[in-house]
């Protein structure tokens, strides 16, 4: 049996070097699973499809969350209400990013590495910023072209609209 | 730039699910082309009769029908300028009932009728931005094509649905008997099923997280199961005199209503028997509760926060303050007949967490502007008027969210 490993190293796409912990890293179902996969030593995990700019984002959210799940074992259990409470309003904070850009890799990359957390919570973000608007406002925020066919739009257009005589 | 329209398939669709409302999932199929392809939406009609309960009244043979009301925030265009109007949301609940259309009171049974003859007529709905805040069911023992004439339903319990499995269409429906007692209906089922489980009346039922709530007059609050089976999930609080269950910024509460009993009308009916007894219930005083899920208890809640909470007759829900553009939250809005004195008043009532107090809803005019009447911006002249727009059309307008589920 090797001896227990206490750091990874994770390469994003553009070649920068990241260290995490193992607590950190066990929030990803993927990385979990070449942990304790005993046949596989671990050196270095490329993660080709994640940017230096998002593995930062993404190892932060994976620490804060391995931090937030050692004080709650530590306390023999479940998380006081206030704990659940700061650790929503850091979630919160931490989603506070363009739309534009960042949104969107980040709920790609929490897809693709399986952290089930920063998934759901990104999703979540998306259908918050969506609920209650028109869809114009929709396009807008996610720079959507409205790429309808004509009938399409007219079909829609006639549901929407009144023209009566 | 991240290329939103290329978003994978699933991660639409695992978005798309997470709209909770069919509104906001009719209006994510019409952004663009991938984003409409990624869900479909299968028309799911309500189902449409239901058995009497075979104890009840006179009539041992019959069916119920359900009725579907959607409470919405309806909010002027973005594109419109506003200087001289105020913005502020319009609080409404539109029935379907079979495309017959009908604007509702927002916390009453009833329905506004007859519409004013200045309605104002309403531009392209795709332009509003419209929040759901939530349904009301209602089993009303006639034709539903009379359902909008009437006075209202018999049947004055709360009523709860849920769709069980969006493919199959199976559902479950809760309601209260008139023994207090829960009764439970799912699709397959020929009778209602009346649960024994009672330690004191029922009060009120829920939805909550794709569960079934049930409270009773002591606070005592249960989840029911489709197996009729009754888990505990909160001991009785005791305290007021009727309990509501309201679903709060992703959290259950609940509502306990304190009321006194108003003697002072029995003085004004001189020469009336003794027995007979006049007078109106009005609330005094609310608390608030939130639910310990693991300690299976009740704890109170000295403070709403931003949220405001409605309380109506088939129908609880809530709102934050910033949604409903008003200054405060941390209040309660209820119906009370005692406030019924005045149209101004709409028998609606404000209770302020902060001080106990309560007050008709004329003292506080941010919270009036929610209610009828309509708001001014409707009336702006860029919207297109018609004289030929009957009332029927201006609601299949602002309801074309539901209507539009049959032709997406």
């Amino acid at each position: 049996m090797s001896s227990p490993v206490e750091q990874i190293t994770v390469v994003s796409s553009d070649g920068d070097e990241f260290k995490m912990t193992v607590a950190a890293a066990m929030q990803s179902e993927q990385l979990k699973q070449m942990l304790t996969d005993d046949s596989i030593s671990i050196v270095k995990v490329p993660v080709e499809n994640i940017s230096t700019e998002i593995l930062v984002k993404v190892i932060e959210y994976c620490q804060k969350h391995a931090d937030h799940e050692a004080a709650t074992k530590a306390n023999g259990g479940g998380a006081s209400d206030s704990e659940a409470e700061e650790l929503n309003k850091w979630d919160a904070e931490f989603m506070k990013v363009d739309v534009e850009d960042k949104l969107f890799h980040i709920l790609m990359a929490a897809n693709y590495l399986e952290i089930k957390g920063l998934f759901d919570l990104a999703c979540q973000t998306v259908a918050d910023l969506i609920k209650g608007k028109t869809p114009k406002q929709i396009r807008k925020i996610f720079n959507l072209k409205n790429d309808f066919t004509p009938e399409e739009q007219e079909r829609l257009s006639r549901q929407h609209n009144c023209s009566f005589d | 730039m991240a290329d939103w329209s290329h978003l994978p398939r699933e991660l639409l669709q695992l978005i798309a699910e997470r709209l909770r409302f069919t509104f906001y999932l009719l209006r994510f199929r019409s952004v663009c082309s991938s984003w409409r392809s990624s869900v479909s939406l299968l028309p799911h009609p309500l189902p449409a009769k239901f058995p009497v309960f075979s104890n009840v009244g006179t009539s041992g043979h019959g069916t119920f029908c359900l009725s579907k009301r959607t409470l919405f925030l309806v909010y002027p265009p973005p594109s419109l300028s506003l200087s001289n109007s105020d913005p502020h949301p319009w609080l409404i609940k539109i029935e379907d009932v079979r495309g017959q259309l009908g604007l509702h009171d927002p916390l009453s049974r009833y329905p506004i009728k007859p519409l004013p003859r200045d309605f104002p007529r309403v531009m392209d709905v795709h332009d509003l931005p419209v929040v759901e805040l939530g349904q009301e069911y209602v089993l009303n023992d006639f034709s539903p094509l009379n359902s909008l004439e009437d006075a209202g339903s018999l049947y004055l319990e709360k009523v709860v649905f849920m769709w069980l499995n969006s493919k199959s269409q199976e559902f479950a429906l809760l309601t209260i008997h008139v023994s207090g007692k829960l009764a439970l209906f799912k699709s397959g089922d020929k009778e209602w099923t009346i649960i024994p489980d009672m330690p004191t009346p029922y009060d009120d039922v829920c939805v909550f997280q794709g569960q079934l709530y049930a409270v009773d007059g002591a606070g005592r609050t249960v989840v029911v199961g489709l197996d009729s089976s009754v888990r505990l999930v909160a001991e009785p609080v005791f305290g007021g005199d009727k309990k509501f269950l309201v679903e709060s910024d992703g959290q259950l509460l609940l509502v306990d209503k304190y009321l006194s009993f108003d003697y002072q009308s029995l003085e004004a009916y001189d020469g009336f028997d003794d027995d007979v007894c006049f007078g109106c219930e009005q609330a005094v005083k609310f608390k608030v509760f939130r639910l310990n899920e693991e300690g299976k208890e009740w704890v109170e809640l000295k403070s709403l926060g931003d949220r405001v909470v409605f309380l109506g007759d088939d129908c609880a829900f809530s709102s934050s303050a910033s949604d409903l553009f008003i200054s405060e939250g941390n209040r309660i809005i209820f119906r009370d007949d005692y406030f019924n004195d005045t149209a101004k008043e709409n028998g609606l009532g404000v209770f302020e967490l902060d001080d106990d107090r309560i007050s008709p809803i004329s003292d506080y005019p941010g919270y009036c502007k929610l209610f009828w009447p309509a708001p001014d911006w409707l009336r702006l002249p860029r919207l297109r008027i018609s004289k030929s727009l009957s009332t029927c059309h201006i609601l299949q307008l602002l309801s074309l969210s539901i209507s539009d589920l049959w032709f997406m």
